[in-house]
């Protein structure tokens, strides 16, 4: 009686603990599922505004910059300029020339000029060395210079420390000319006469000049002042240099607006129209670009704005009572819209270069010749344009764990079969802790040994070890059929120790066809292997290849689907082996037909629970591929892998930023992806097992 | 279990052997890599212990010497445990805030301050900040030592490892004969290895060698610069970038034309030092100190430490190229 209450207490204590281990599994999983649903939705929100302050002017604005960190407002009226934070509050005031007509902001500068002459200031925000504000600006006046003749706008491209290159363009000639700070003519870069009147003009990365016209030409100008390519488009009504200057944004007249860039395919430069935005039906009358990323802001004749990111064609924000200019100050934070009134926006847009598209859809990039699914998240420079497409790491995933499985499957799946059923017991006790111990040697030393020892030997000995693949499965065939004839028959002795005859002949045949490696590489691909595929696939070999990882991470995967599928085997009743023996079946006609069918599910759940570990194999895929994203069939290049991104990249990405989010979000989707795999074998395994009842 | 399981049966516990063997000449290999070929200048002098440096002292800037920066900090405190170090890492343009604030002592570099950077700090100081010279990162190109290669130039290398090709050179190079190699090298795909995205490297070789553009698909990432040249080393028809410290036997570092048609330079650590090798920069450490006065003593310690034979021991381990005597003594002048 007593006896009987303390089990049930046992009994009891230990359901309750291990429904609590159960359910804190459960829970804990749900938990990393939501941090991952945390860390990745904002990528997905759009851009909003989150602030409004206005400021009244009395004069007239000519033209107007905000700081860097959208906290201080210049603008320049006739006869000067004031400097006022986002409250209106006066901060600092600068004379400038009586009579001006126009004033531009540009990168620390700001270019005045009147009717005959340019008066050309270096002009920069500082701050008092808190990091989140600038406190005042500077106004030093550098040059003044007549304006060149004929020329009627002047437009400042780039300065460095000791010189200024200005773009002067009037009706059909336009100009590049280098001055050092102190005025003096460096050098005139370009001089050249165009045909059409210019609406406005930029130096593109190469140092030519776009200049576009009203009537719809863009005209490339080469450095030595030879128009290389004119394009053509139904009228211009606004142009903009994208931030990196490799490409640029141009409105026609009905509101499309293209985006516009240049590849080098072979010997020669062209113009693509890499980006287009259907027009909403409204007359473009302005774009103003952000100097941080790839935003735009386009002003419509209606007086509304519309922000776009070049890269994803997204539209981040609409705003309908702008009357003016729109300027992005230089965190991207804050929009300034002047005319006869300045208005603040605070905005926010932390990750305009996300979009469905970009992450899954072809992507025609700043450079390239085509669209394409490109995974490069940083570059040296922060005008880089990030690419952020994830398919060529979920092709590089799904295709390193099917070559695993290519691998890995038939071995495993073979080898339970053989030991289970077919082996000595003596030899089982051996073999079954020997392959867990396989399980037990870490990743990071398959994957070294894979990248450095094997990749190499592969390499060397491809045909053999390809031959080798094919024939010894024969051989091992052939010699159990030798074995079965002179051996079981006769006596018996061998019964369960088949393998010390056909170990010899697999170390044998494999060992031969790797010796005449060479000799078939001679024959059969005329001297060299990886020449033979080259030539005929036209995709060279890469040594580190899904074949070697298909190895090494096949090494790893091995025990999972070998220990599994063993048990699985286990679980038939000996009772129906015996029967069935007994009715008169052989061995072989009894495993197939009777244990196979029994243990199906569980070998089908074995095998998808190793498709999972190779899914989710980090440090195997980082060591013995090159982590080079490609999407290619080619059994002999490598891959990237969603696990192995995340292993290079994540270290070292600012937290909050795009590219952390979108590792969180591939983390997310290899989760999801075991996830589904694993809720896949449960349901199949269901299946068979009604089946199988 | 299995630990059982092994000292129960003999034949067992030679499979584990073996296993563990198999392990360990891995380790053994990987640790091997790391062998060193530049060697710090005898006349530095060795670092000499002061009394009562103590504080604590944090350091915000660059990613690419944070390694450097947490070395030069362990190896500071074996010789003053009281000083505590804080040390981050989020970019080079995170260095002069932090100094002109005054939340941290150093601002470590890997390029220099930009003229507006330098004025925001006389802004606030009425002086410049001091720059000191600590390290030489040079980026070779390595070929295996059987390449009959000698040179490439800057926009062959830019056709080699990029798609963009913004140097504006005329053709794609993806053959070895395109390069001018013959024989074994003809008509050979050529097989392309570099550094991980996250890597300072990497970046500074897409600025310079790619101009600005994007990486191949096919380069392979290796998540480290030892990693690079040995696999440039197994691997014939290889090419690879990385920091020159990594080189070993295997390798050799080819020599760099600046443009198409120059004198083509050799990497060496004298090229490197008079600035005529193009991918090659130095490593600051920016400080705050007012001209005439003393700077805080456990900063000008940790300086000096940096400056002396074991501070540029560590730059030699972390894969850099070391400071002259002449110049380390330059810069140590800099904080008197």
């Amino acid at each position: 009686m007593m006896r009987s209450a303390k089990k049930e207490l046992i009994n009891k204590t230990a359901r309750a603990l291990f429904a609590a281990g159960g359910v804190s599994v459960l829970i804990v999983i749900i938990l990393i599922l939501i941090f991952l649903f945390k860390e990745t939705i904002p990528v997905f929100s759009g851009a909003e505004i989150t602030g409004k302050n206005s400021i009244s002017v009395s004069s007239k604005i000519i033209g107007a910059s905000i700081s860097e960190r959208g906290n201080l407002i210049s603008y320049v009226f006739q006869g000067g300029l004031s400097l006022v934070d986002r409250n209106g509050a006066n901060i600092n005031r600068f004379d400038l020339p009586e009579k001006i007509l126009s004033a531009e902001f540009k990168k620390n500068t700001l270019l005045v000029a009147d009717a005959d002459k340019i008066y050309l200031y270096d002009y920069r925000y500082v701050s008092d060395g808190s990091a989140s504000l600038d406190s005042n600006a500077e106004l030093i006046s550098l040059f003044q210079c007549p304006m060149p003749k004929g020329m009627k706008t002047a437009v400042v491209s780039s300065k460095d420390d000791t010189s200024v290159d200005i773009i002067y363009y009037g009706d059909k000639r336009i100009q590049l000319i280098k001055y050092s700070l102190g005025g003096n003519i460096e050098q005139v870069k370009i001089d050249t006469e165009i045909l059409s009147v210019i609406k406005s003009a930029e130096v593109y990365f190469d140092g030519s000049l776009i200049a576009v016209s009203e009537d719809g030409r863009i005209y490339v100008i080469d450095e030595s002042g030879n128009v290389s390519d004119v394009l053509k488009e139904d009228g211009i009504s606004a142009f903009g240099m994208l931030t990196g200057k490799r490409g640029f944004v141009v409105a026609d007249l009905s509101g499309n607006i293209s985006v516009f860039s240049s590849s080098n395919r072979e010997g020669s430069s062209s113009f693509h129209k890499i980006h287009k935005i259907e027009s909403s039906g409204k007359k473009v009358t302005s774009i103003f670009l952000s100097d941080k990323d790839r935003t735009f802001a386009v002003i419509y004749e209606d007086g509304s704005m519309r922000l776009y990111y070049s890269t994803t064609e997204k539209l981040l924000l609409e705003i309908n009572d702008i009357n003016g200019n729109m300027l992005i100050s230089g965190n991207g934070k804050n929009l300034l819209s002047y005319g006869s009134k300045l208005h603040l926006y605070d905005i926010k847009n932390n990750h305009p270069d996300i979009s469905f598209k970009a992450l899954f859809g072809k992507i025609w990039y700043e450079g390239y010749s085509e669209p394409a699914y490109v995974w490069q998240s940083t570059g040296g420079a922060d005008d880089f344009e990030p690419k952020y497409s994830l398919m060529p790491l979920i092709f590089g995933t799904v295709k390193g764990s099917l070559f695993a499985l290519l691998f890995a499957v038939p071995l495993a799946l073979c080898g339970a079969l053989f030991m289970n059923q077919f082996m000595h017991p003596d030899l089982q006790r051996l073999i079954k802790p020997a392959v867990e111990i396989m399980a037990g040697l870490p990743s990071v030393i398959i994957g070294f040994l894979g990248g450095l020892w094997l990749a190499p030997v592969l390499e060397q000995y491809l045909p053999g070890i390809l031959l080798g693949l094919v024939i010894t499965p024969v051989a091992v065939i052939f010699a159990g059929h030798l074995v079965e004839k002179f051996f079981t028959r006769s006596g018996g002795e061998i019964y369960g120790k088949e393998i010390f005859i056909i170990l010899p002949v697999i170390v044998l045949v494999f060992g031969t066809s790797i010796m005449f490696s060479n000799e078939i590489s001679t024959v059969v691909f005329n001297g060299d292997f990886k020449d033979f595929f080259f030539t005929k696939t036209g995709t060279p070999y890469d040594q580190r290849n899904a074949i070697v990882v298909g190895f090494a991470m096949g090494f790893a995967v091995i025990p999972v689907i070998f220990s599994l599928a063993e048990d699985a085997l286990s679980f038939v009743p000996r009772e129906i082996i015996a029967g069935s023996l007994a009715l008169g079946l052989s061995r072989w006609q009894t495993v197939s037909g009777v244990v196979l069918k029994a243990a199906k599910s569980g070998i089908v759940s074995a095998v998808m629970i190793g498709f999972g570990r190779a899914v989710g194999e980090t440090m195997i895929v980082l060591m013995a591929t090159g982590n080079t994203p490609l999407m290619s069939l080619s059994p002999f290049n490598g891959f990237r892998t969603l696990s192995a991104n995340i292993a290079v990249e994540l270290p070292e990405t600012a937290v909050g930023s795009s590219p952390y989010r979108i590792l969180f979000l591939s983390a997310l989707i290899l989760f999801i992806f075991t996830f589904a795999i694993n809720i896949l074998t449960g349901f199949i395994r269901g299946n068979m097992r009604k089946e199988s009842k | 279990m299995l630990l059982i399981f092994a000292s129960k049966k003999k034949n067992k516990e030679q499979i584990m052997k073996k296993v563990l063997l198999l392990a360990l000449s891995g380790l053994v290999l990987s640790t091997g890599l790391f062998s060193q070929n530049v060697s710090v200048d005898g006349a530095i002098p060795s670092y000499s212990k002061k009394s009562g440096i103590s504080g604590s002292l944090n350091s915000i800037g660059s990613d690419s010497l944070i390694n450097l920066m947490a070395f030069w900090s362990e190896g500071f405190k074996k010789s003053y445990p009281g000083v505590k170090f804080q040390i981050e890492g989020k970019g080079s343009s995170t260095a002069p805030p932090a100094l002109i604030e005054g939340s941290a002592q150093f601002g470590p570099m890997s390029r220099k301050m930009k003229s507006s950077e330098i004025e925001a700090f006389v802004k606030k100081y009425g002086y410049k900040p001091t720059e000191i010279v600590v390290a030489i990162d040079t980026l070779a190109v390595f070929v295996s030592k059987d390449n009959p290669l000698k040179s490439l130039s800057l926009p062959q290398i830019d056709a080699i490892f990029s798609k963009t090709r913004n140097s504006k050179y005329a053709k794609e190079i993806t053959l070895w004969n395109q390069i001018g190699l013959s024989g074994a090298y003809s008509n050979k795909p050529i097989s392309l290895y570099g550094r991980n995205s996250a890597s300072g490297t990497y970046g500074y070789f897409k600025e310079h060698a790619l101009y600005k553009g994007d990486f191949k698909n096919t380069v392979k990432e290796q998540p480290g610069s030892a990693s690079v040249v040995q696999g440039v080393e197994k691997d014939k028809f290889a090419i690879g970038y990385s920091g020159f410290g990594y080189k070993t036997s295997g390798v050799k570092a080819i020599a760099i034309a600046p443009t198409e048609g120059a004198a083509a330079v050799e990497a060496t650590y004298a090229n490197a030092l008079s600035g005529k090798y193009p991918l090659s920069r130095h490593l600051y450490i920016y400080v705050n100190k007012a001209p005439g006065k003393a700077v805080d003593p456990a900063v000008k310690e940790f300086i000096a430490y940096i400056l002396s034979k074991e501070g540029q021991e560590i730059v030699v381990k972390d894969g850099y190229f070391p400071l002259t005597a002449n110049m380390a003594k330059q810069q140590l002048d800099k904080l008197k």
